[in-house]
Formats: C-alpha cells, sequence, structure tokens
C-alpha cells in the first residue's frame, strides 16, 4: 500500500490559520506538516471546533491559510489562484459531503454528470450512468434528489465524486446525516471505489468505526494534528 | 461550455424556474414590437405612396390664387404646372343634399400616379384616361350612397348642373385623411366659374402641382424658398403630408410610452425574477466550483442562459407582437385610410434588442455576483448568502430603459421628457403607497383574526407590498383613465352643451344673400339666424414690425402667423364673448365715429404676445387694414357660437371682401329645410356640427380603444411583478405554511390568510390608482376642458373591486405551490 512514500501525493508544511475575532486572534490550525501518499486511506478526527473542517477546506483550496505550503501532485496549491485552485480540483479531487450538497433541479444522472461536463469530457453521459450502476442506483437515474432516500442522496454524492477518477476523495462526515445500517453500506462503497480505483481518500469523520477502517489515523486537537493517537480515536 | 449551459438551461425551465423571466420578457418584447409594427406600416405606407400621395413631385398651396409668376417659371425651367382648387361645397340631388369636399383640376392631372374609377359601387376600378370632362363630375362611392345616386343621374352643385360620369375610386392625395369627413368630387377646372361658388374670400385651398426632373425640381424649391412670399406651402416627396406625419408620429410616441410601461414594470419583473435566479443558484455554483469551475466558466454558463433565455423570449415576444398589431391596424387602420404595405424587420430588430437590453440591464448584475460565491459554501452555508448585489445594481437597468425609451421615442428630448414623467409617475405611486403602508402598520395590533393576518404579510414585506402596488397601481390607472374617465369627461362635455346651442352652420353665404337667407327663414316661421361677416386676413404687422411664421417661435403663434384668420366686424358684443381687459367699442348706429379699432381673443393674444394698444396691421386680399387693440376676449368655444379670434370695430373692414356665415339652431322636425335652403343658395355650404362631433368621438374612442389594448400589456406586466413577489417569497412562504399546517393550520384557513393578503394588495393599488386617476381627471376637467370637477364613485368602486378581484385570483393561483405541498417534504427539503 505505500509503494508510493517516496513520492507524496499531499505535502503540508507548516500550515497555519487564524481568523480574528472580537475577543482576539484565534488560532484554528497551528503547525501542521504531514505528507498522503498515493492510494493510502487517511481518517482525520478530533471533537467539533477542532479545526478538521477547516483543514479539509484548506487541504482541498477551498480556503487559504495564514501561512504554510499545500503542496498537491505537486503543485503549490497557494502559488495558484481561485481559478487555477479550482480547474486543480476539477482534475484531482473528488468531494463527498456530510449534507450530500446535490443540486436540487438536477437529476441524480445530471449530478454525476455535471463535474464531467465541466472537464468538458465527451461521453459525459455515458460515464455517469457507469458510476451510477456501480453505486447501485441504475434505476433512479432520472430521480431528482427529492424524490431520493438520504443514504441514495449520498450514493451519488459518491458517484459525482468517483465520476472523474480524482487523485484525492475528500469525505467530510460522510455518514453524519445517515442511520447506522445506511452509514455503513455508504462506507463500504467508499471503500471498495477506493481500492478499486486506487484513489487516495481523506475523511473526517468523529465515528470510531469508521475511523478505525483506515489506514491511517490523524487526531485533531486545539488546531494541532497528530499522528496515531488510538487512545482518542 | 455553450452546450453545458444549453443543458442547464433545460434543467431550470422544466424545474419552472424561469417561467416568470421568460414571460415577463415575452409581455415586453410583444408590447413594444405591436406597437411598432403597427407604426412602421403605416410609416412605409405614406413613404412608399408619398408622391401618389402629392399627385405630384412638389405642391405649392396657399389661400390665394397662384400668381403668374410661379407657372412662368416652371414652365421656364421645363416642369410641368397644373393648378388645383380644393374646397367645401354642398352637393344637391332630388334625393337630398351633402357636404362635400371638390377637387378642381386641370387636364393632365395627376401628376403622379393615377385615378381610378368605375362605373359601378362594387365593380373594381380601372385607371382614367383622362381627367373628367366638362360639365361631369366623379364622385366618391359614399357620396353616390349617401344621395342614392347611380352613374349618369345629375346633381347640382353651386349654380351649376352636372351629369355623374363615374365613381371615383381611388386618387392621388386621398390616403391618411384623418379628419376629412366630407366625401370627394372630382371637378374640371373650365367649369368652376359657372358655378359661381368661388368668390373673394371663400375659403378655397389654391394649389399648384409641379412635375419634372430632379434638379430642375431642386432649382424651384430655391425659386419658392427666395421669393418667400407669406402664407404659401411648400410640399416634397419628403414632407408629404406633415400634419399626417405629425398627427402620427404624436400617436405613435403615446402608443409608445404605454407600451414601455410595460417594459418598465417587466424590468420590475426581471430584476426580482433575477435576484431569485442567482440566489437559488448559489450552491449550484459553489458546488461547481468545488468540482473545478472557474470564476469565468461560472459566469459564461449564466450569461449564455440569460442570453438564450433573452433570444428565445424576444424571439416569442416579437412574433406576438407581431400577430397583436393586427389588432391595432384592425382598430386604427381604417381611419388612415391608406393601403398598409408589409412591415420591414426594424420593428422585430428593436423588440428584440429591448428584451436583451432590459434582460441584461437586470439580470447582468446577481450573474455577475454568482461567480463571485466562495467554493467554501459548500461546507459553510452562511458564506456567499448576502454577496448580491443591493440597490446600486438596479441603475444599470433604469439606465438600459432609459436607453430604450429614449431610442424608443426617437427624439432625444423627447425621452428624457418620457424618462423624467415615467420617473416622476412612479415616485408618486411609490409615495402613495408607502403612506397606505404606513397607515396599515399603525393599525398592525388589529390584525388578531386569522382572517387579519394577511394585512401582517403586506407590512412584513413593505419593499415587496410597494413595488407591487406601484406596479398595479400604474396598470389600473392606465385603464381607469382610459375607459372609464374618457367616457365620462365626453359625457360631461357633451352633456354640458346647452340643448340649443348651434347644430348647424352656414357658411359661403355671399353678402348680396344675408337678406334673402334671413327673409327665407322668415317666411319659414323658423328662428332667423344671426349672420357674421367673415373676412380672411393674414397678420403681417405687430406695432410695425414684420411678423410671421418665421419670426416666432412659440409653435402656436407659427401655425396662425402662416394661414389666413378669419376676422369679423361687429357693433355688439356676441354672445358667448366676454371682455377681460380694456373695454368694448360704443354701440349703437353705426358710425364712423368709433374710431378702428380690433379686439383679440386672449388665447392668440396670449400666443401672438400682444398687448392692449398694440397695432396689429392685416392684408387683406390685396389691402391693408391697421388698428390699436382696444380689448382683449374670453370665448367660450364650446358654446359653438360665433366667435373670431380677431373683431374689428365698425367701419373697418365693412368695405372689404367678405362672405357671412350663421350658426344657428335647427330642430330635428324642421331639418327639411335644409333642402329646400341649398336649393335656393346653391354656393351656401351647411355644415352638420352633429355629424363633426360623432366623427370626432369615433376618432378619439378608437384611439383610446388602441391605447388600451397597449395598457392590457401593462397589467400583464403587473401580474408578472406580482408572480415574481410570490417567486422571490416562495421559500418563506412555503416554510411558514409547513409549520403552520404542522401545528394545527388547515389548509383553508392558509387560503383565507393569503386571499386577504392578495386581495387587500389588490384594493390598496387599485386605491392607490383611483386616486391618481381622479386627479388627472380633475386636471383635464378643469384646465383641459374648463369644466367644473366632478367624483365619479364608479372609478373607486372599480378600482377597489377590479383590483382587488384580479391581483386575489393571480396572487392565489402563483402561490398555490407554497400550500399543496405536504408539510413534511417542505421541511425535509428546507432543511436540506
Amino acid at each position: 500500500m505505500n509503494e508510493n512514500k517516496t513520492n507524496p501525493l499531499l505535502v503540508v508544511n507548516h500550515l497555519n490559520k487564524t481568523v480574528t475575532s472580537p475577543d482576539g486572534d484565534l488560532i484554528l490550525l497551528n503547525e501542521i506538516n504531514v505528507r498522503i501518499y498515493s492510494a493510502q486511506s487517511v481518517a482525520i478526527a478530533g471533537a467539533s471546533g477542532a479545526g478538521k473542517s477547516t483543514l479539509l477546506a484548506i487541504l482541498a483550496g477551498l480556503d487559504v491559510p495564514s501561512s504554510g505550503q499545500v503542496l498537491l501532485d505537486g503543485a503549490n496549491l497557494f502559488s495558484l489562484d481561485e481559478d487555477g485552485r479550482a480547474q486543480l480540483r476539477g482534475r484531482l479531487i473528488g468531494f463527498v459531503f456530510q449534507s450530500f450538497q446535490l443540486l436540487p433541479s438536477l437529476t441524480a444522472l445530471e449530478n454525476v454528470m455535471l463535474p464531467l461536463e465541466l472537464l468538458a469530457i465527451n461521453d459525459a453521459q455515458d460515464k455517469a450512468r457507469q458510476v451510477l450502476n456501480r453505486v447501485g442506483l441504475e434505476k433512479r437515474v432520472s430521480h431528482y434528489p427529492r424524490q431520493l432516500s438520504g443514504g441514495e442522496q449520498q450514493r451519488v454524492a459518491i458517484a459525482r465524486a468517483f465520476a472523474v477518477q480524482p487523485k484525492i476523495l475528500l469525505a467530510d462526515e460522510p455518514t453524519g446525516n445517515l442511520d447506522m445500517g445506511t452509514g455503513e453500506k455508504i462506507i463500504d462503497l467508499l471503500f471498495s471505489l477506493n481500492s478499486e480505483q486506487g484513489t487516495t481518500l481523506i475523511l473526517v469523520t468523529h465515528d470510531e468505526k469508521l475511523a478505525s477502517r483506515c489506514e491511517r489515523k490523524l487526531y485533531m486537537e486545539n488546531g494541532k494534528l497528530d499522528e496515531v493517537r488510538r487512545d482518542h480515536v | 461550455m455553450f452546450k453545458l449551459a444549453f443543458k442547464q438551461l433545460k434543467r431550470e425551465w422544466r424545474a419552472g424556474e424561469l417561467y416568470v423571466l421568460f414571460f415577463s420578457l415575452v409581455i415586453a418584447v410583444a408590447a413594444v414590437s405591436s406597437v411598432n409594427f403597427f407604426a412602421d406600416r403605416i410609416h412605409r405606407a405614406l413613404q412608399t405612396q408619398a408622391n401618389e400621395l402629392l399627385g405630384a413631385d412638389l405642391v405649392l398651396s396657399g389661400d390665394r390664387q397662384f400668381a403668374q409668376k410661379y407657372i412662368d417659371k416652371a414652365e421656364q425651367l421645363d416642369l410641368t404646372a397644373l393648378r388645383q382648387l380644393t374646397f367645401p361645397s354642398m352637393v344637391l340631388s332630388e334625393n337630398g343634399n351633402q357636404l362635400s369636399l371638390l377637387k378642381v383640376v386641370d387636364s393632365g392631372y395627376p401628376l403622379r400616379g393615377e385615378l381610378g374609377i368605375s362605373q359601378t359601387l362594387f365593380a373594381p376600378p380601372h385607371t382614367a384616361a383622362d381627367i373628367v370632362l366638362p360639365g361631369k363630375v366623379w364622385l366618391e362611392p359614399r357620396l353616390m350612397t349617401a344621395l342614392s345616386l347611380v352613374v349618369g343621374d345629375s346633381i347640382d352643385i353651386g349654380e351649376k348642373q352636372f351629369i355623374v360620369d363615374a365613381i371615383l375610386k381611388s386618387e392621388p392625395g386621398r390616403g391618411g385623411d384623418l379628419l376629412n369627413i366630407a366625401p370627394r368630387v372630382l371637378m374640371n377646372y373650365a367649369d368652376i366659374a359657372a358655378t359661381g361658388l368661388v368668390q373673394p374670400g371663400s375659403r378655397v385651398r389654391y394649389s399648384l402641382l409641379i412635375a419634372g426632373a430632379v434638379s430642375p425640381i431642386k432649382e424651384y424649391r430655391q425659386y419658392v424658398t427666395e421669393v418667400n412670399e407669406p402664407g404659401i406651402r411648400m410640399q416634397g416627396i419628403a414632407d408629404a403630408r406633415p400634419e399626417i406625419r405629425v398627427a402620427l408620429s404624436r400617436a405613435e410616441q403615446f402608443l409608445g410610452l404605454a407600451a414601455l410601461a410595460s417594459v418598465i414594470l417587466a424590468g420590475v419583473a426581471i430584476a426580482l425574477a433575477a435576484r431569485r435566479f442567482a440566489s437559488t443558484h448559489l450552491d449550484h455554483c459553489a458546488v461547481m466550483r468545488c468540482v473545478g469551475a472557474t470564476q469565468n466558466m461560472i459566469f459564461m454558463i449564466y450569461f449564455l442562459q440569460i442570453l438564450f433565455i433573452g433570444i428565445l423570449a424576444s424571439v416569442v415576444g416579437v412574433i406576438s407582437g407581431f400577430l397583436f398589431h393586427q389588432i391595432l391596424i384592425e382598430i386604427l387602420g381604417s381611419l388612415m385610410g391608406v393601403e398598409l404595405p408589409l412591415p420591414s424587420l426594424m420593428p422585430a430588430f428593436f423588440g428584440a434588442v429591448t428584451g436583451i437590453v432590459t434582460l441584461l440591464g437586470f439580470a447582468l448584475p446577481p450573474i455577475l455576483a454568482l461567480k463571485t460565491v466562495p467554493a467554501l459554501r459548500v461546507l459553510k452555508r452562511d458564506l456567499g448568502k448576502i454577496s448580491l448585489p443591493g440597490a446600486a445594481s438596479y441603475l444599470l437597468g433604469i439606465a438600459a430603459l432609459a436607453f430604450i425609451m429614449v431610442w424608443q421615442s426617437r427624439d432625444f428630448k423627447m425621452g428624457l421628457y418620457m424618462v423624467g414623467g415615467a420617473l416622476l409617475t412612479v415616485i408618486v405611486l411609490a409615495i402613495v403607497a408607502l403612506v397606505l403602508l404606513l397607515v396599515l402598520r399603525f393599525f398592525r395590533h388589529l390584525y388578531k383574526t386569522p382572517i387579519l393576518f394577511g394585512l401582517r404579510n403586506l407590512i412584513r414585506r413593505p419593499a415587496a407590498t410597494v413595488v407591487q402596488m406601484v406596479a398595479f397601481g400604474l396598470g389600473i390607472m392606465a385603464l381607469l383613465v382610459l375607459t372609464l374617465i374618457r367616457g365620462d369627461l365626453l359625457d360631461q362635455w357633451q352633456a354640458s352643451i346647452p340643448d340649443d346651442a348651434p347644430n348647424r352652420f352656414l357658411i359661403n353665404i355671399h353678402p348680396d344673400q344675408v337678406s334673402s337667407v334671413k327673409t327665407f327663414f322668415q317666411t319659414r316661421s323658423a328662428a332667423v339666424p344671426d349672420i357674421y361677416p367673415m373676412i380672411r386676413g393674414r397678420l403681417v404687422e405687430l406695432n410695425g414690425v414684420a411678423i410671421n411664421e418665421k419670426t416666432v417661435s412659440d409653435s402656436a403663434a407659427k401655425q396662425m402667423l402662416s394661414r389666413e384668420l378669419n376676422l369679423s366686424w361687429a357693433e355688439n358684443l356676441a354672445e358667448g364673448g366676454k371682455i377681460i381687459n380694456g373695454e368694448w367699442w360704443q354701440s349703437g348706429e353705426r358710425t364712423e365715429r368709433v374710431p378702428p379699432q380690433f379686439s383679440i381673443e386672449k388665447s392668440v393674444a396670449k400666443n401672438l404676445g400682444v398687448v392692449l394698444g398694440d397695432v396689429l396691421k392685416f392684408k387683406v386680399a390685396d389691402q391693408y387694414v391697421e388698428a390699436n387693440v382696444t380689448s382683449v376676449r374670453e370665448v367660450d368655444w364650446g358654446s359653438f357660437k360665433a366667435n373670431f379670434y380677431v373683431i374689428a370695430s365698425p367701419g373697418l373692414l365693412d368695405e372689404m371682401p367678405s362672405t357671412y356665415m350663421s350658426p344657428f339652431y335647427l330642430a330635428p322636425e324642421k331639418y327639411e329645410l335644409l333642402n329646400e335652403l341649398v336649393a335656393e343658395f346653391g354656393n351656401v355650404t351647411v355644415i352638420d356640427v352633429a355629424a363633426v362631433m360623432t366623427h370626432v368621438r369615433k376618432i378619439i374612442s378608437r384611439v383610446s380603444l388602441a391605447v388600451e389594448y397597449v395598457f392590457v400589456f401593462t397589467l400583464l406586466s403587473g401580474f408578472m411583478v406580482l408572480l415574481a413577489g410570490i417567486q422571490s417569497t416562495h421559500d418563506e412562504r412555503l416554510l411558514e405554511n409547513a409549520i403552520a399546517r404542522t401545528v394545527g393550520g388547515s389548509k383553508k384557513q392558509i387560503y383565507r390568510t393569503l386571499a386577504t393578503e392578495f386581495v387587500s394588495l389588490g384594493m390598496l393599488s387599485g386605491f392607490v390608482a383611483a386616486l391618481l386617476a381622479s386627479v388627472i381627471a380633475a386636471v383635464l376637467a378643469y384646465y383641459v376642458l374648463k369644466m367644473p370637477v366632478q367624483v365619479n364613485e364608479m372609478l373607486w368602486i372599480t378600482g377597489l373591486v377590479g383590483g382587488g378581484i384580479g391581483v386575489g385570483i393571480v396572487g392565489l393561483f402563483g402561490s398555490r405551490g407554497a400550500v399543496t405541498q405536504p408539510p413534511m417534504t417542505v421541511l425535509k427539503k428546507l432543511s436540506a
């Protein structure tokens, strides 16, 4: 699994994020250094407000750090502008969110097609159908999100994330809005796609069971990131 | 990119999010293009038929016979010149008499175009080889019908008898005569003397028709300009029928303004809908940013979508406008009497530009804001919520509308006035609406029963409520003014005319006939009418300084100086006149002791800037008369009594060439007398005042019907504003209703609350509209028609009830989706 250890996919160096609040400066991320290799699965755990989502947002280039560096597939994320980061995201990163983030006016198929169309991929519809088949929604392609259950909506979101065959999949509490049974099925799906496509999986969770299925576990507390603190997970 | 934008648009359309945006635009484009298609066809008719309308390349016209030098000059330049006379006269037959317009022409007429004649009423016309022969006349079909004539019958005109030789179906110079109610008679020039109709002082229009090659025509034009004889008007192909052009361009500007009212309202609906479109796409954009879309991509996707909506709506709007303009043609076309050619593509182009400019003006700012939505919004929803631009962003839309207005009016100054007028109306409406809303708010503690909850909804969304009230207020006001007030004022005006007001005018009585006309009535035991002298003279000097249409700037003064005025002389001040300044001369025995002086009518004095003591010099025929102004009169023109702009003291005009006229009331049972009268005095012309009034009324009602139709678009746009308003608060209402139903409210209760809200919104708008319409009615009555102001309660009833029902129905229809969805579905959807 760690055959690419010499050549990390994601490198985080001295990452800091501070925001100004009425009560003075608030440190959200404090000197974060981490390397994540291709095809690894990594859980980022921690209590609410520890800074997990902030870190995830910065890793994806959705938010900018106060200082520090993130190298994604060799590219320095913050030497690019907003649009440059968006394009990089489109090519390399897939997202799965707690609240699914499907577009209500689009059908399941159209939601999955969206990133493919943005990348101007020709057979977007066929590809989207294949991925929806893979997540078991072949009979739901023309349904709108409101006509789907929570589990089904998350499967559409996963299909959308994997449709562009990203190098990294970022998942923010992917089972947070689902019941336990459904959540487990979703996680199974996530891991099997991860191994099929050799995608690097980074997921933020406070679900212990979920975290323990990952190869690496990182723990966040007061803006600091520590490797493998099993007693906390 | 294009494919992606188009695909997404298809999805949006299916979801029903774009209907309001689309249809608002369709209505605006349809309104503007229908008016422009109509105007375009009329213009083209005038353009293509210009020289046919003129019957020549150049026409000189005036109140006097043209001097020989004009004909000599034409001959010298190798141009053809023909004389022509037109004047009203009675046509007598065994079956009655009819006021007609005589056109007396020389052989060779027309120089351009042709005469179409036939032998029976319904036979297709053929081109006449020459003009009518002496002793014969050609009559227009309606004259044939009116006098039950057939070809071959004989008629009397003046002192001569004529044989009806053919029916005149078409002739140059006829089309487009809006107010020409008298049917045409074509007569040979050789016959004019024998009729005895043309006497010094007769109301005859003399024309000189000129035709030939382009450069001599140009030279001839130059010559006439240099001679610069007062009272001679020159019309070329380019300036054919200026009076029609002016009337039409007024009508167009008015219809155009009416159409623009719907564009303004559509702009409001588009602004609301575009804002809603942007706000519902914030998540969409964040997700797209997340999966790799650049800012430009996002902008282009939405820009292309908006552009596509604009193009599609413009196409649909232009087609609807084209279909709709047929109704306008139906209503107004017959008044024009012109064969209309197919329209050009210009109105379609203008309609499409209006649509796209309005859309981009109002939709671009929110769309531009979309590209700045941060991708982080996918994780933190509260981000990007307030990034939509505020009120300042509407400046672009307002600028777009101002641009369209100025363009539509084809006159920068006029366009700016329109923009100003529109803004002022909207501001006044908005202030009244705001005041009403504040009053409503003041009593808010009273709205405790569920049925009044609807009123609280109005107070809670003050901006939306005011915008909607302005929109409906505008639409309802326009319709009230055009329907109720118009009819009302016309009725009131007609009612204000006394029963014994003159209903017939006799004109063209020769001086030697005055006593016999009086005897005519006396011997038939009818009231003997007053008969007044009428002298035609042109004002040439004011206080020793030459004055003509070129030396004044006031348009009314220009008009007065460009023609001869009707002057009169009298010993006593006539009924219906009142001295407001100075003194009337001593009445009594006609005597040389009364020094020469003039009495002048108030509006003439004002337009020409004449005050007491000024010296006026008139040219009557070839003589000059000069005197001081010693009094200013106010005249009640509505009384139909004889009145003149300028009246001279006895002795000043007595010897000038004159004809006599008499306005008088003739009881309907004595109408038969008129046949005898014209039989006895062939040259005397009888004008039926009632017929003129009916014709004027018909024109007013046709024109206002056309404007009403255009205002239907305004009302439709008003409804689109309402739907856009409902749509923009849709999620809020959905949540409110879902929660209300969760805690036990029934659908019926919710519908009742909504009904209260919309019905009261409609009634408030109706109130605002009725209020402003009343003000407009009062101003029109008092200042224009000079009648006492009357309250029309129907105005208020129609405004309130119509507004309440109309807005109530559309409002409930528009918000039904917010009630029928099961509460759980709503709560799940909105919390997702």
